[in-house]
């Protein structure tokens, strides 16, 4: 795996050649920027694309942060004063960053999907080593042992619902003053059953913990061989952040619990009840029991009060008294938490706080700002009162808000619900769904919660709602700020800005590879044959109007809208209602149209070609 | 809830309930005179309508109007024939309001009012449906609405009447008045400026009432002193909490703990909408305090919104059917979730016979799904929950019952929530009843139903 890279991609390089090239590059390196080095963006030029920051760690001498842009760039960027030292073009989408040691950073680059080690040179950043990964890569995170040493990476590929394990290899050095250069070693890789997410990962005890991007659904790993220990889940969705207690004998995470039992009226809002934005905390004996509970015992703090929601948890950091610091990223503020999870106080930061990292005692939180372009240092512990608790740095960039881009920051807005409880992120994870059920006026009545859609994909597949009663996006968009999150008053503007995000929101990634294997051949012809699309039809696999499937909500209510199909094999269940778990299921055993006359071996076929589009 | 006991004349009555609890037939919720007042055909088709479809039942137009009719040709000293006959045949909107129109006519040949046509209507009508018929106002109802939704606006003060005055029964805590001194016991002289001597307590409601940010001074002093302290206080939401313990901390929070065993104590008083988010709160705090078991109590709970309850059984329930509901559109079934609170604590619930409604129902869902026993008295029995729904074209809602509380019966099926009979009969006086109760879950001593203490 560890080779020679430069920036335009892999090149395999003998021996004999990687010394010309070093040579070379010296040379160079005197002269101008060498060809194996990003370039730095001059930082005169304050007018820009937007960063985007998503991703922040100290350097271990804690001097540096290094930010990693969703635009494709990594920073770094003094503590003290905020100043930036250089910027780098790593390209692609950056989802995430992590600080090896006082010389590399890895970033992952969710499109185009690989992982990039960079080490730190004389004159700015050097890729050192990429590696190609499955789809969508979102987060990683390093296990260290013996000390400081970095020994393996993790990281977490959403859509290929993956988890790769990187060994670091570090080869010798003789020279005590030139840093070691890493390179990645052995890679190991394994499935999930879910699309994974966030991380966390232990030496003393041995532990991985990954859990879903989308629902409540958690696996522990051994993270030596990455051999499954447990699967788990907790009630809920979309967690967020993950941290061990200061004696890691339990996990803390953040997340949101969405209460099909609830109804999306004004009070049910109002007293938090629809949606409620919690820390967990796990024991991690719980979750590793030889006979592991399908759902642990676990105690819940729910964030925010009746006037003060504290809409989409995220990155979560539990201090050495116990005390936790939350990112509230839907109110754009910190919270800490005293050990029994009481809020004791809550900084507003700014829109998008999307990542957190602590300096080592605990006193200073720094958060990534995704839609300011701004790192906010935060003094978490200030008994006078007397200097700032929050200082912004900005990273330049530009100031001027694509409609799309404005689209982007309202969707995680949840100062767009009332009290601030939820954003549309809340229920449509990363877009999708939270594969949840919700009882909102979507179909006109209370009393009868379903499936939340995903909104990947579907700027073209109108009308809206299970009833298909919305002819538009801005419809539905105005009718879900009205009667699910009573937004106190609706522009225009917002629903316009809103409708151009949700339209560039590409259909979720088919669950498996293009293969034209005989079974999806033959599954192709099943569903021409069985007249699937006649409510499915291509391309975006769904129609118009709507359809009585035999199937009917509380109220009697039967002709539904059909969703598209694309991406639908990502679907954890299906039909209005969530009804059916699985695809085989959905079509074996609900008579759904033209499946009643389907043998095993046909819905086996249907289901593999399913599994592609 | 407070509930102090006073020596009051009448019986105290609290501020905010008092509205919600007029149940008496109002038929001029719109004036008569009114020109454009409906008619009594329009008011009587109309009401019917809305039952027809509202009621939990669904009765049929045709049977609403039959029983309104009856009883107002009694009233008018007529026969049923023809007129019965007559409206058996009739289908659309235009014949029934002629008919009703018809009807009315005659009836006030007969020396019948409007007034007295309409209640002796809508008498019939009431008495026909199950759980009957009140109409109350649009403001009535918007009252009703905030305290279903624990989002009451005013100065959060219990009234009741003492010597002929409003007086201060307590305060909501962290309300106006609470924050601004109004004490206990108060008695209100004046309230902007208007003796109360001359009010009663309907009076005093009127001027209490305002909207959100609106100002209203009482003048009050303690009963016997001679001292008059002038409150001006600004009206606002003000939740009440329905959700207490043992001792109430400087923030508002309770303890739960009872001071001499460790056994957590949660009272709920009301079921509405703040409820489940109280009870939420209260679990972190029993979690903090070493507790072994917990005690419920339902003794005093009204619950007018089986929405909550059912909220309310879901957190405390870990698995199982919580239970049904019988609407005008149907039954539904409420699955509980995983993640109940308090799991671990066994849970005994007291009951009692003011254990009203849908805390009734709380209470056998939680003893059917084996999560606790009930101690205390039997309860009444649910016989309905009762909704206000708006009239079309008519400023005045009707209250009518839209919601059945289903229990699985004995035998098969569901049947409708009856009187609840505790498994440990505890009637000692009502001080002794908690501690009773706790002693009985620590020692876990006796499982037998109907053990009498």
């Amino acid at each position: 795996m560890a080779m020679t890279q430069n920036t335009d991609g892999y090149s395999s390089m003998n021996p004999g050649l990687i010394r010309l090239v070093a040579v070379a590059l010296l040379v160079l390196t005197w002269l101008a920027s060498s060809s194996q080095e990003l370039q730095a963006t001059s930082l005169e030029a304050k007018i820009g694309p937007r960063r985007r920051p998503v991703a922040i760690e100290l350097s271990p001498s804690e001097r540096e942060l290094w930010v990693a842009n969703e635009s494709g760039s990594v920073m770094r960027l003094s503590t003290d004063t905020g100043e930036i030292q250089g910027e780098w073009r790593v390209g692609g989408k950056l989802s995430d960053l992590c600080v090896l040691d006082e010389y590399h950073v890895a970033v992952t680059v969710f499109e185009p999907p690989e992982v990039v080690l960079m080490r730190s040179v004389r004159r700015g950043l050097q890729i050192v080593d990429r590696l190609e990964t499955p789809k969508g890569p979102i987060r990683i995170r390093h296990q260290a042992t013996d000390g400081e040493k970095i020994q393996s990476l993790y990281v977490a590929c959403q859509w290929g619902r993956a988890l790769l394990k990187i060994n670091i290899d570090s080869p010798p050095n003789e020279s005590t003053a030139t840093p070691i250069a890493l390179e990645f070693g052995e890679v190991r890789q394994t499935r999930l059953s879910f699309a994974p997410r966030e991380i966390l990962v232990s030496t003393r005890p041995p532990l991985l913990l990954v859990t879903d991007a989308l629902s409540g659904a958690a696996s522990v790993l051994d993270p030596d061989c990455l051999d499954p220990i447990n699967e788990f889940s907790v009630l809920g969705h979309n967690i967020r952040g993950l941290a061990f207690s200061p004696d890691k004998e339990s996990v803390f995470l953040t997340q949101q619990i969405l209460n099909p039992l609830a109804h999306s009226s004004y009070d049910d809002l109002h007293w938090g009840l629809l949606l409620t934005n919690v820390v967990r905390e796990i024991s991690v004996d719980e979750i590793t029991a030889a006979t592991p509970s399908a759902m642990p015992r676990s105690r819940k703090t729910q964030l925010g009060t009746v006037g003060l929601g504290a809409g989409d948890p995220g990155r979560l950091a539990v201090r050495s008294d116990g005390s936790r610091v939350v990112v509230l990223q839907g109110v754009g503020a910190v919270a800490v938490l005293s050990a029994d999870g009481t809020e004791k106080t809550r900084l507003r930061v700014g829109p998008g706080p999307s990542d957190l990292c602590l300096d080592a005692k605990g006193k200073t939180a720094y958060l990534p700002l995704r839609f300011a372009d701004r790192v906010a240092a935060v003094s978490l512990d200030d008994p006078d009162g007397s200097a700032p608790r929050v200082r912004l740095f900005s990273l330049g960039g530009s100031r001027e808000e694509s409609l799309v881009d404005r689209g982007a920051r309202l969707f995680r807005d949840a100062t767009l619900s009332h009290d601030g409880w939820m954003s549309c992120q809340s229920c449509h994870s990363e877009g999708h769904t939270n594969h949840g059920l919700s009882d909102t006026l979507g179909d006109g009545s209370h009393g009868t919660p379903k499936r939340v859609l995903s909104l990947l994909g579907t700027g073209e597949t109108a009308p809206y709602a299970w009833n298909g009663s919305l002819p538009s996006l801005e419809a539905q968009i105005t009718k879900t700020l009205r009667t699910t999150m009573h937004a106190t008053s609706v522009d225009p503007k917002t629903v316009k800005a809103l409708a151009a995000f949700v339209r560039s929101l590409p259909p979720p990634p088919p669950l498996l590879d293009n293969r034209n294997t005989a079974s999806v051949r033959r599954g192709r012809q099943v569903f021409d044959q069985a007249g699937c699309s006649r409510c499915h039809e291509e391309p975006q696999f769904t129609t118009a109007s709507t359809h009585d499937v035999g199937l009917t909500d509380e109220r009697g209510a039967s002709a539904f809208n059909p969703p598209s199909l694309r991406g639908v094999a990502r679907q954890r269940r299906l039909f209005h209602d969530g009804r059916a778990r699985s695809l085989t299921t959905a079509l074996r055993d609900f008579s759904h149209p033209g499946t009643d006359l389907l043998n095993a071996d046909e819905i086996a076929d249907l289901v593999e070609f399913l599994k592609r589009i | 809830m407070h509930r102090q006991q006073t020596k009051t004349k009448s019986t105290p009555i609290l501020t905010f309930l008092f509205l919600a609890s007029l149940w008496a037939v109002r038929t001029q919720a719109q004036e008569p005179n009114d020109p454009k007042a409906p008619s009594y055909a329009q008011r009587t088709l109309a009401v019917a309508k809305v039952l027809s479809i509202e009621h939990v039942d669904r009765p049929s137009v045709h049977d609403l109007l039959k029983a309104g009719s009856l009883e107002l040709l009694k009233k008018a000293g007529l026969k049923p024939d023809p007129w019965l006959g007559r409206l058996s045949a009739l289908s659309t909107d235009e014949d029934l309001l002629q008919f009703l129109d018809d009807l009315g006519d005659e009836a006030k040949r007969r020396s019948m009012t409007e007034v007295t046509i309409v209640k002796a209507t809508f008498d019939g009508i009431s008495t026909w449906i199950p759980g009957h018929l009140s109409t109350i106002t649009e403001d009535e109802a918007q009252v009703n609405s905030t305290l279903r939704s624990n989002r009451y606006v005013g100065v959060g003060v219990y009234i009741g009447m003492q010597n002929e005055r409003p007086q201060v029964l307590g305060t909501f805590f962290g309300g106006p008045a609470h924050q601004n001194g109004v004490l206990e016991r108060d008695i209100i002289y004046e309230i902007d400026g208007n003796d109360t001597a001359t009010m009663d307590l309907s009076k005093f409601i009127e001027y209490a009432r305002g909207k959100a940010g609106t100002v209203v001074t009482y003048l009050v002093g303690q009963p016997g002193a001679t001292e008059r302290r002038n409150i001006k206080m600004t009206r606002r939401e003000t939740p009440r909490q329905t959700v207490r313990g043992i001792e109430r901390m400087p923030n508002g929070t309770w303890t739960h703990r009872l001071p001499d065993a460790p056994v957590a104590y949660i009272r709920i008083d009301a079921i509405s909408a703040s409820t489940p988010h109280e009870l939420s709160r209260a679990a972190l705090q029993i979690a903090k305090e070493d507790v072994e078991s917990l005690i419920l109590d339902l003794r005093n709970c009204t619950g007018p919104s089986p929405h909550y309850a059912v909220l309310i059984a879901d957190l405390l329930l870990n698995s199982g059917t919580i239970g049904w509901i019988q609407t005008p559109h149907g039954t539904d079934r409420f699955d509980a979730s995983p993640d109940a609170i308090l799991r671990d604590l066994p849970l005994a619930v007291i009951i009692g016979p003011k254990t009203l409604a849908s805390a009734e129902w709380l209470a056998s869902t939680l003893r059917t799904n084996g999560r606790a026993k009930l101690y205390g008295t039997p309860t009444p029995g649910a016989r309905g929950i009762r909704t206000s729904v708006p009239v079309p074209e008519w400023k005045a809602h009707i209250n009518l019952v839209t919601t059945w509380l289903l229990v699985p019966a004995s035998l098969e099926g569901l049947e409708r929530l009856r009187s609840l009979r505790p498994d440990h009969r505890v009637t000692v006086v009502q001080d002794r009843v908690v501690q009773t109760v706790a002693g009985l879950l620590r020692s876990e001593t006796s499982h037998g139903n109907d053990t009498e203490y």
